[in-house]
């Protein structure tokens, strides 16, 4: 029984754990641009990270060590330090995009600008961070994640165009009137959704912490297999309502509030409560991960004690870059700069690393050395080498789209 | 970090370096009708209590905050040809239009006015469909 | 060290950038460099681990180098003495270097160091003044000669084993007559898969071949 317990609530954290404001803002474009037109990129996206994220697990509990550590010695120090520069920016930009989700779910909830919130937001981060006992906040907000459960609910309840929706899910380019280089924009922003790369740091990093072995194996990929399927879900929900509300009249979304709209209109007051819950514990979960990751990058290439579960007199340092990380995310929200563009940036740049990241998992997890037995499978290799090379076709893709649609205007 | 400021320097609806005046013009309009259109959402969903005031009043800040971008960038850029003139001198009233029509919305429902807000959704609509019909036609 | 290591052990592939971890698997850092000791035979022996960033810096050179290393001086604040973790501390190699001791007689605060010096540099192992030490860092990356002058090509790793005493001692050099450079890892027996990935890395490698340490000259 208290099996099923752990397993049912390592599955509701994945699924909560999910989306982040990522996935709030990349869902709700592509929704009022495309329809469900790119609905594919997000089924093929929650594919990739199921794939890798079993690998890097599965590296964790039998290796003992989580992906970022391999890195410096299969890259050597070098190379892993570029590795390393640009996975840490990229996990500071993301880190930065979520607080100020946070600062924007709070401004929807008070009417007051979220530039106030910032350092609030920050603040609390950092406190909880520091402070509070890590499992709980995970499971926290893991669960309370599921109050975005409600975009289904408001779906249903907006009585979409089923048939045209089924119509524009066979017909996947872009409509008349729109061109591929927008549709590729958008399309690599969902993947990036998707394949957030600080996720699979997070993941296998609290795997060696919580002493994954290989008999963990079965719970962790369930965990994953049902966990993120579900939670991209979610994303396809947020996809649908904004497609239902906003694509017939052409709006395009470029707010936070545009994406929590469909549910108001759909559930009223009750609804926009729920799903401005889900958004707070989205970002404020993600926040910390993020947080915690860009310690992890840091500490781990250079061989330093880490861990969310180690109390910070013990990894002084860790927490040092973690503190540093917070601080240097909200002072940049402080600028004034808008959220929502920092997210669709943060999107775009996780596009460009994400062969960085994936390279030496997919490596690592086929080495009989470190994994025995467990290592890759054919089917494995197949499934990691294809998506590493659309992966590769999103990083390459991603700064020429950004230029040449002026970051998705045209 | 050269990325980052190219990126910054790409957002509002000026588009991509390669755009010309029209481009960008269609551009701007297009995120007028983003902000007219999204307001009419909140004003309709507000009118059926569907909306608490907290987050009426964040909404409607962020179609303000739009609407004003869209107005300021196309500002910003320089009509250079009579024809891009011909473009400025047709949109800019639009967009300036739908900034004032804005601002009377947020009125009445900062006042708590809802009647005014319901009956102002009619001028809304008029600029909406001409911005549409702006950028249809220069597409 | 003890039999629990990589037969034959070489000291970039598993000494290098691994994980060192104390008794109880907590980490202490990572193998920045390692220091040798030459002996009157010409060959060198494994004399300790070098944990640092300032050996980093050193290590890697060049621009990025020179940064890290103005970042760990302001940090160290003084003199940026590496950790040095002799030899015989080492009980085992493999995905990480376990040592057999605990991490808070390495953790200590630099006024300290008396302690280091006295308890670790003590236990035999300790380079005798008079030996040529020098860093692995030195040595890789080298052009080797062979006896007739001819050039063998560029050290990519130095392969030892243990003597009659236990310590380990270089047998041979791996020489590579194109770049050297870690790739991935695929030059190790585990590593197989994926398939496109292998076939890259051996043709990056092509002509990398193990040279018996005697062979070896270091000038032409």
């Amino acid at each position: 029984m208290k099996k099923v317990l752990a397993v049912t609530l390592g599955i509701l954290t994945a699924i909560g754990g999910f989306v982040d404001i990522g996935d709030l803002v990349a869902n709700a474009q592509s929704g009022a641009r495309f329809g469900m037109r790119q609905a594919w990129v997000v089924v093929v996206g929650v594919i990739g990270i199921c794939v890798f994220a079993e690998m890097a697990g599965r590296v964790a509990a039998v290796s003992g060590r989580p992906v970022f550590d391999l890195v410096r010695e299969r890259l050597g120090p070098r190379i892993a330090m570029t590795n390393l520069v640009g996975s840490y920016l990229v996990t500071l930009l993301t880190l930065t995009a979520e607080i100020g989700g946070i600062a924007l779910t709070v401004q929807l909830a008070s009417g007051l600008p979220h530039v106030l919130w910032v350092p609030l937001a920050g603040f609390a981060v950092w406190v909880v961070l520091w402070r509070v006992k890590f499992e709980l906040m995970e499971q926290l907000f893991g669960v309370l994640g599921l109050a975005l459960v409600v975009f289904v609910i408001a779906l249903i309840a907006l009585d979409p165009p089923w048939g045209s929706f089924a119509d524009q899910l066979t017909h996947p380019g872009p409509p008349s009137g729109e061109n591929w280089s927008t549709w590729g924009y958008l399309a690599v922003s969902l993947f990036a959704s998707a394949l957030t790369p600080y996720e699979v740091f997070f993941f296998s990093s609290g795997g060696v912490e919580e002493k994954w072995t290989s008999d963990d194996l079965a719970t962790e990929r369930s965990n994953t297999a049902v966990g993120f399927p579900l939670g991209g879900l979610l994303g396809l929900a947020i996809m649908g309502c904004a497609a239902v509300v906003y694509e017939p009249a052409g709006i395009e979304v470029d707010q936070l509030s545009q994406t929590a709209l469909p549910v108001a209109v759909s559930l009223g007051k009750v609804g926009l409560v729920v799903v401005m819950i889900g958004f707070f514990a989205a970002t404020f979960g993600a926040a910390l991960e993020t947080g915690l990751s860009t310690g992890y990058s840091i500490a781990q290439y250079f061989g330093w004690r880490w861990g969310k579960l180690v109390r910070p007199r013990e990894a002084a340092r860790f927490h040092t870059v973690v503190l540093v990380s917070v601080l240097l995310g909200t002072a940049a929200l402080l600028t004034t700069i808008d959220p929502v563009q920092i997210t669709e940036l943060s999107l775009l740049f996780s596009a460009v690393v994400l062969p960085l990241t994936y390279l030496p998992i997919l490596v690592v997890a086929n080495d009989r050395d470190y994994l025995g037995e467990h290592a890759n499978g054919r089917v494995q290799n197949v499934l990691g080498v294809t998506f590493l090379i659309l992966i590769l076709i999103a990083a390459v893709a991603a700064i020429p789209l950004m230029i040449l649609t002026g970051m998705g205007q045209s | 970090m050269a990325l980052l400021a190219v990126a910054v320097t790409l957002t509002g609806c000026s588009g991509s370096p390669f755009a010309s005046y029209a481009d960008s013009a269609v551009l701007c309009a297009q995120e007028g009708h983003n902000a007219v259109g999204t307001l009419r959402v909140i004003v309709g969903s507000h009118d059926r209590g569907r909306l608490l005031p907290a987050s009426t009043e964040a909404a409607v800040h962020d179609v303000v905050a739009t609407a004003t971008s869209a107005l300021d960038q196309f500002d910003g850029t320089e009509p250079v040809s009579p024809d891009d003139r011909r473009l400025h001198d047709e949109l800019h009233p639009l967009l300036h239009d739908a900034v004032a029509r804005i601002a009377e919305v947020q009125e009445a429902l900062d006042t708590g006015d809802t009647a005014r807000a319901a009956v102002l959704d009619e001028p809304l609509r008029r600029v909406d469909d001409r911005l549409v019909a702006f950028a249809e036609d220069h597409r | 060290m003890t039999r629990n290591r990589p037969d034959p052990l070489r000291v970039e592939f598993h000494l290098l950038d691994r994980q060192i971890v104390d008794l109880d698997g907590r980490p202490v850092g990572k193998v920045d460099d390692v220091e040798l000791t030459r002996d009157p035979d010409g060959t060198y022996r494994i004399t300790a681990l070098l944990v640092g960033q300032y050996v980093l810096a050193e290590r890697i050179g060049g621009l990025v180098g020179r940064l890290l290393r103005t970042l760990a001086r302001r940090r160290g604040g003084g003199a940026p003495e590496p950790l040095r973790i002799t030899a015989e501390h080492v009980q085992r190699v493999g995905s990480d270097v376990r040592l057999s001791l605990r991490a808070e007689l390495l953790d200590l605060p630099p006024s300290e160091t008396w302690l280091r010096d006295t308890l670790i540099a003590r236990i035999p192992g300790r380079a005798v003044p008079g030996d040529e030490v020098v860093r692995a860092s030195a040595l890789l990356g080298r052009p080797v000669y062979d006896a007739a002058g001819r050039r063998l090509g560029k050290v990519t790793d130095l392969i030892t084993r243990p003597d009659e005493h236990g310590r380990e001692r270089t047998v041979a050099v791996l020489v590579t007559p194109r770049r050297r450079g870690r790739l991935l890892g695929y030059e190790r027996e585990g590593q197989h898969g994926p398939w496109l990935l292998a076939r890259l890395a051996a043709f990056v490698h092509r002509g990398t071949r193990e040279v018996p340490w005697h062979e070896v000259r270091w000038k032409p």
